[in-house]
């Protein structure tokens, strides 16, 4: 019931073709990164960061905390960029079948709060930060919010100017 | 939504709402204009309906808005398009913002909790801190009398002298280890090995002859290995300054476990050099390439494999109490540390022309040269 009224009713709007450049921009930057640290992860080759003080990219990487429910963190990290990439398409964008952007706007929300855990575990748990990840915690944030502030109006939530470009 | 009430709904609600609202197009989009009419039946039909949307009929943007792609021009507003905006897209910005703000609040109380916990780890190991003052004072000016009183005598606990590569003097040693152009120690340990927290004692005791310290942080090692949270420091981020010799200090592994639980969290992998290095000399361990630790290589000349003394002699005792005792040349802990000491000072020594002269002919390092056989 709830994803029949999720899925239900028009988009609104077309995005403003900057947003769909961005967003796909952003991707691939994510993508890249989660790549190099996935290629770090599975070949145990030393990162380029700094292993000193607060930022220790090789502490982080090899902590407990890099894995997730027994998955390596970097292998879920390029998952999720593979799949957002692949959504943040442009033909994609333009599609009118709500599902896409909902599924996008889930996609981006989910991003954000498993970097808000990653970012938690690295200060609280772990005691050092690894730079690599949060350029990926920062373009998933990003990412959140040019999503969000892109769906919501092209789904009408809350919003009666419908056609007004944001 | 209000389209899937579809027979429940009254036609004229449903006018309203293909009035309101219009499905775009990737093509519409792509032309950056509002889309001629019925330009969304091929490629946006609508959720919930059985055949494909009908756009407005002149083809403009509900609202008066900028249109399908962004480049169009005012529209004036329809009568019976949806209310003005102001409050509605006040609630829009909110939830948007209100969400990012969300992030951000959440971001930063992370960051409070960090800064105000004084950024330890996990609280089963511990992390590097500051040095007390004392202590660092303790162990980097140890009076000299104290390293000759001792010499390379620990009656109580015994010391393990370095080993001198290719035999000693007269034996054939191999290329001698530099870095920028002056004689170069290298030192392999971990922060979780108790027998590395031992050694680094009598390192910085020696080395401390040599140069000042910097960035030297506390250290214990393991709670669950032999000699647990034996007092020591890291070399993680320290660096010792010297006209004498130059030093590698590199702590390969911290004191978390890792991920998989089967060792330890790694803090600086070895280069190839420093592989190289290892695999030559380190020859404790067969099995890894990393060889045993700790593991010290002083100029290709002599090399250390495992700690020079036991560190259960260092148990029981706080890091201001050994670095107190280090002034009392009867005390058991000192006499090894002291020692072990007198040995890596005549080893650098060794390889750097016997410079400082205070030092490398000081009664304490010469009785160490003799015993080791390294001549004058």
């Amino acid at each position: 019931m709830v994803t029949a009224l999720l899925a239900a009713g028009p988009v609104y709007e077309t995005p403003a073709r900057w947003r769909v450049a961005s967003s796909l921009v952003l991707s691939l930057f994510g993508l890249g990164v989660s790549i190099y640290l996935t290629i770090d992860h599975f070949a145990k080759i030393p990162l380029a960061c700094s292993d000193t003080g607060l930022v220790n990219c090789q502490k982080v990487t090899t902590s407990a905390e890099s894995h997730f429910l027994g998955i390596p963190v970097a292998l879920l990290g390029l998952v999720f960029y593979v799949v957002m990439t692949a959504i943040n398409v442009p033909p994609l964008w333009y599609r009118a079948d709500r599902r896409i952007h909902l599924f996008r706007l889930a996609l981006a929300a989910v991003g954000v709060l498993f970097a808000l855990y990653l970012v938690g575990a690295e200060l609280l748990i772990i005691g050092n930060i690894c730079l690599w990840c949060t350029s990926v915690h920062v373009i998933t944030f990003i990412l959140f919010v040019l999503i969000l502030s892109t769906v919501v109006p092209m789904l009408g939530w809350g919003s009666g100017d419908a056609a007004e470009e944001y | 939504m209000a389209e899937t009430d579809g027979p429940n709904r009254s036609q004229d609600a449903k006018e309203r709402s293909r009035q309101q609202s219009r499905a775009v197009s990737g093509k519409e989009a792509a032309r950056g204009v509002s889309g001629k009419p019925g330009a969304g039946q091929k490629t946006a039909p609508k959720p919930g309906t059985k055949g494909p949307a009908k756009g407005p009929q002149n083809g403009t943007a509900p609202q008066g808005g900028k249109g399908a792609g962004g480049k169009g021009g005012q529209r004036p507003p329809r009568p019976g398009t949806r209310p003005a905006a102001g409050p509605r897209r006040g609630r829009t910005a909110l939830w948007i913002w209100g969400s990012v703000a969300l992030v951000v609040v959440v971001v930063v109380v992370l960051v409070v909790i960090k800064v105000t916990s004084g950024g330890s780890g996990t609280g089963t190991t511990p992390a590097a801190g500051p040095v007390p003052a004392s202590v660092t004072h303790d162990v980097t000016n140890i009076p000299t009398s104290v390293y000759n009183t001792v010499g390379v005598t620990s009656p109580t606990v015994p010391v393990n002298p370095p080993t001198v590569v290719g035999g000693g003097s007269g034996g054939k040693t191999p290329p001698p280890l530099t870095y920028d152009g002056k004689p170069g120690v290298f030192f392999l340990g971990g922060e979780f090995c108790p027998y590395c927290a031992a050694e680094r004692w009598s390192i910085i005791a020696s080395l401390s002859r040599f140069g000042t310290f910097s960035g030297l942080q506390t250290m214990q090692s393991s709670s669950t290995d032999v000699a647990p949270n034996t007092p020591t420091f890291t070399f993680a981020n320290a660096k010792l300054t010297s006209p004498y010799v130059a030093v590698n200090l590199h702590e390969l592994y911290g004191n978390q476990r890792n991920s998989a639980g089967t060792g330890w969290v790694v803090l600086k992998p070895l280069n190839k050099t420093e592989q190289a290095l290892v695999k030559k000399y380190d020859k404790g361990d067969t099995a890894t390439s990393s060889g045993s630790i700790p593991f010290m290589d002083i100029g290709n000349k002599l090399v250390t494999q495992g700690a020079s003394y036991s560190p259960t002699i260092l148990q029981g005792l706080t890091r201001q109490q050994i670095a107190a005792n280090l002034s009392d040349p009867s005390n058991p802990a000192t006499k090894a540390i002291i020692a072990s000491s007198n040995y890596i000072s005549a080893g650098v020594c060794a390889i750097n022309g016997g410079k400082p002269a205070t030092v490398c002919t000081s009664k304490g390092v010469t009785a160490a040269t003799k015993a080791l056989n390294l001549g004058s």
